[in-house]
């Protein structure tokens, strides 16, 4: 009895110790890499803002009360060197297939779209990967307003529910904006 | 030294993950659209394989046997979490391209098979031995189905354009290319294994 009851506690320690240092493990991991990805992340922002606003120069987050429309999640005015406002920039990760995909949908003053970027999306890999193809993501551009699949923009066959969550969270980012300059009516 | 050749006759070979026991065979099917991302899978599992393996090993007898399953899991998603992170960190492309694929290494039965196969019963650099070969040996498989995927789906191998557009049937990129793929990849496998008996066989009788 004595011996099996000291069996269980052996297995009990045993298995906390491995959780503890693996926990440890990670921590430290995760300490020297945390910095990294979130770094990537912004660099990756500014890479998309430099290629969709020719004039480019800072970008400043919305911090008035404003209405996010369904997977929307920022808003940030873009301003050139003079100061002078050049357009607006949306967050918004639709779920996925597998996980989130971060939208970065660069709009004109009139809420028209200039550029969709990716930034990051853990969807399932293989042709569902094909949403980051410029030849699907430039079909947005120059397009304002809600976007019917099909019709304004063409999904892709093979990937039709991560082409469809891109579309679902490019119309949440628009209709955001087009709330916020007045252009559409809160539902 | 024949120690060693066979660790890595069987994992190469013999007892080659993908195409004898017809285990891991989920990341097999899923990501090898084009052969980076096979030769990228294959070398994070190889990386976790290796790395449990050799731990499992040197602690295996401080893991009373009715946890071992529980401390062997620990053991491999902790070092597959790991593997996510430095990808993450340093090699964003591959882990966007892996995906959600990369997380579940820690779920990959060859990892667990051969932890509690292998790593549990044999000393450490054996284990680590073990896991090279056999993390060699899946890398191979998945870059030999990625390679003749984008082929055939892409007209392309490694991102080379061969064909161009004049030649690509995208249903190789597709799950049915994946099953069709692996089927007659395994077909020619076994037949050659086959030849090879046979051959083998005709020798002794002589």
């Amino acid at each position: 009895m004595e011996k099996n009851k000291n069996g269980h506690i052996r297995s009990l320690v045993t298995l906390a110790l491995l959780f503890v240092a693996m926990l440890l493990l990670l921590f430290g991991l995760h300490s020297l890499t945390g910095d990294k990805i979130a770094n990537r992340k912004a660099q990756n922002m500014q890479n998309a803002l430099v290629s969709s606003y020719e004039q480019f120069d800072s970008a400043e987050e919305q911090s008035k009360k404003i209405h996010l429309v369904g997977c929307a999640d920022a808003v940030f005015k873009i301003y050139n060197a003079e100061h002078i406002l050049q357009g607006f920039a949306v967050t918004a990760g639709p779920s996925g297939v597998g996980g989130e995909i971060e939208l970065f949908v660069c709009m004109d003053k009139n809420a028209k779209i200039i550029g969709v970027h990716i930034l990051s999306a853990a969807q399932t890999t293989g042709i569902s990967a094909r949403i980051f193809e410029e030849s699907f993501l430039s079909q947005f551009d120059n397009k304002s307003g809600n976007l019917v699949a099909n019709k304004d923009i063409d999904l892709i066959a093979g990937a039709t529910a991560s082409s469809k969550n891109v579309l679902r969270g490019v119309n949440d980012a628009t209709a955001t904006c087009r709330i916020m300059l007045g252009l559409e009516e809160q539902s | 030294m024949r120690r060693i050749k066979e660790i890595f006759s069987n994992g190469l070979i013999k007892h080659n993950p993908i195409f004898v026991m017809l285990i891991g065979l989920c990341p097999t099917l899923a990501v090898t659209t084009c052969a980076v991302n096979g030769v990228s899978m294959g070398i994070a599992t190889l990386f976790v394989l290796i790395i449990s393996n050799s731990v499992i090993s040197l602690l295996c007898k401080f893991i009373p046997s009715r946890i071992r399953v529980g401390a062997y899991i620990i053991i491999i998603a902790g070092f597959s979490t790991a593997v996510d992170l430095l990808l993450q960190a340093y090699l964003p492309t591959v882990s966007n391209a892996l995906g959600l694929y990369v997380p579940l290494i820690a779920v990959n039965c060859l990892i667990f098979a051969r932890a509690d196969a292998f790593a549990s019963k044999n000393a450490p650099l054996a284990s680590l031995l073990d896991g090279l070969a056999m993390g060699l040996g899946f890398t191979a498989a998945l870059t030999l189905v990625g390679i003749i995927r984008e082929l055939i789906g892409s007209g392309s191998v490694f991102g080379i354009d061969l064909f161009g557009r004049y030649f690509s049937l995208p249903v190789f990129l597709m799950p049915t290319g994946a099953f069709l793929t692996l089927g007659f990849l395994l077909a020619l496998f076994q037949k050659i294994r086959a030849a090879n008996k046979k051959h083998a066989k005709g020798g002794d009788s002589r």
